[in-house]
């Protein structure tokens, strides 16, 4: 699989290492909260794929969501959403307010690498038109 | 993540969440002590809702699904905020602390995190079916899940076989029986002695104050209702002798005292009774401060001896607290606790000694006996003439 650019954003240091691992054929952004999420995206036009935790201080994933697909320079960024166990009712509201899939915790690195190749398979596609 | 790759996130996953729920430990013994005090706590809330999250996350992605269990039940209830589920919060910060060690050891229970969140979701149905209007409201409590009592199979099997005689009409086995039932309910004072452990170090933290819990004769048993009922007096004199009674570092040490205040807690049974105390080695009550109270209330306090003088801080109105402190139970004063050491059948006291200390003591039957418990005299020495 070709090397992408990800944002992974999530306030546990613990997926931050779990990440690392599970995509370390990809260059990885770390942002601890949704309010870094937003400088890191806004900073970075080369960013391909972003891991969004739901439930996060400051500013939750279901906001920061809202605002990338609210800009029209970052509307096409996909965003995938992470959830916990309970919070099947955020994950609707976010699919609802245009993410383009979700993970729940635990999840496998072999599922999101298969995400991660459906969607850029998207960008590709868009890219050469 | 297989098993092997979580194995190499152990040591990230105990540094990270270890000390959250550590940290969540003290904070669910204060916010369970607002709960019982009838008031939420936005922001400690929230913050502990953050940090279960976290566990709850870190604990799925590693496997551990005891783990995200328990944290799932307990932000139900911190986002339910049903008051009298306070206990429930406190033992759900416990399992995780359990399970956090299990985690180190390789090997998780399963058993109690399915009991537990069993035990909240029946807790939590039940607050909700009473706050609906839309549903018809029942009139008996709907499976006291939660309020059991753990019995020897063995007592089951002699009450069997004395229910089986006292059939027979004879008044020995009826009585015998009766004296068996009454035992069944006894309980002993370990469980809330040990939560007691709890409550003095969070008291320590938020008053900056080193302090030092003794606790002896948790063995001692008796009824369960009576038990019940003493957790919350036994726990504000206990707040008062860390709040009021204990000095600050630096004058006990002038006073020739170790830095760290002590309060001891003992149960002793003393044939049908128990004497619960609870001591300290801080300053000791400010008894000319109580006999000029008591005056200024009408009590004429010429005829006390001595050593009954500092009773009269059981009475209403004698509270000295120069500011009501949240920790010191926000003016609910002594004569509460002996107004609800008396509705047990109990009596209290007290003795001072200036600059050394001061111990209180709850002087308790074991067993729930026929008679009604009195209201006076509640302690020895003082009756109702003296009552303003």
């Amino acid at each position: 699989m070709r090397r992408r650019k990800i944002l992974v954003v999530d306030d546990s240091a613990l997926l931050h290492r779990m990440y690392d691992f599970m995509l370390s054929g990809h260059e990885l952004i770390h942002a601890a909260d949704g309010v870094e999420a937003l400088e890191r995206i806004a900073a970075d036009a080369d960013i391909e794929v972003v891991f969004l935790d739901i439930n996060m201080p400051r500013l939750d994933g279901l906001e920061v969501l809202r605002r990338i697909k609210a800009d029209p320079k970052t509307r096409a960024l996909p965003v995938i959403m992470v959830s916990t166990h309970g919070e099947e009712h955020d994950t609707k509201r976010a699919m609802a307010a245009g993410a383009d899939g979700y993970v729940k915790k635990p999840f496998r690195q072999d599922a999101i690498a298969q995400l991660i190749g459906t969607l850029t398979v998207g960008l590709t596609l868009r890219a050469a038109e | 993540m297989s098993v092997d790759d979580a194995a190499r996130f152990l040591p990230y996953f105990l540094d990270e969440t270890g000390p959250l729920v550590d940290g969540l430990g003290l904070a669910m013994v204060a916010l369970e002590a607002r709960w019982t005090a009838g008031e939420r706590d936005a922001a400690g809330e929230q913050r502990a809702l953050g940090d279960v999250h976290t566990i709850k996350g870190n604990g799925a992605m590693m496997g551990y699904e005891p783990i995200q269990q328990v944290a799932h039940a307990l932000e139900d209830l911190l986002e339910a905020g049903d008051l009298g589920a306070g206990g429930l919060l406190v033992r759900g910060a416990d399992l995780l602390q359990a399970l956090m060690q299990g985690c180190d050891g390789g090997a998780l229970e399963t058993a109690p995190a399915a009991a537990y969140a069993a035990a909240v979701a029946a807790r939590l149905s039940r607050a909700t079916e009473t706050v609906s209007l839309s549903r018809p409201l029942r009139l008996s409590p709907v499976g006291k899940a939660a309020d059991t009592i753990r019995v020897p199979f063995q007592r089951l099997d002699e009450l069997t076989a004395l229910a089986a005689s006292a059939a027979d009409g004879d008044g020995t086995a009826a009585r015998h029986l009766h004296r068996t039932l009454l035992e069944l309910r006894h309980v002993s004072l370990a469980g809330l002695f040990d939560r007691f452990g709890r409550h003095v170090r969070e008291l320590a933290r938020l008053l900056g104050q080193p302090i030092r819990l003794e606790i002896s004769g948790g063995d001692a048993t008796l009824d369960k209702a009576i038990a019940d009922r003493l957790g919350e007096p036994l726990l504000h004199v206990v707040r008062n002798a860390a709040a009021h009674g204990v000095e600050p570092p630096a004058d006990r040490l002038a006073a020739g005292k170790p830095a760290e205040a002590t309060i001891a807690i003992t149960a002793e049974p003393v044939g049908s009774r128990v004497l619960v105390t609870v001591s300290d080695d801080g300053r000791g009550l400010d008894v000319a401060a109580i006999i000029a109270r008591a005056r200024r209330l009408g009590v004429d306090t010429a005829e006390l001896p001595s050593h009954e003088l500092p009773l009269l801080v059981f009475l209403p109105g004698l509270s000295t607290a120069a500011q009501v402190t949240p920790l010191a139970g926000r003016g609910v004063g002594l004569d509460v606790v002996a107004t609800s050491i008396g509705a047990l059948g109990g009596t209290v006291g007290v003795v001072t000694t200036p600059g050394q200390g001061a111990r209180f003591w709850f002087d308790l039957p074991r067993t729930l006996g026929r008679e009604a418990p009195t209201r006076a005299p509640l302690f020895a020495g003082l009756d109702s003439r003296m009552m303003p």
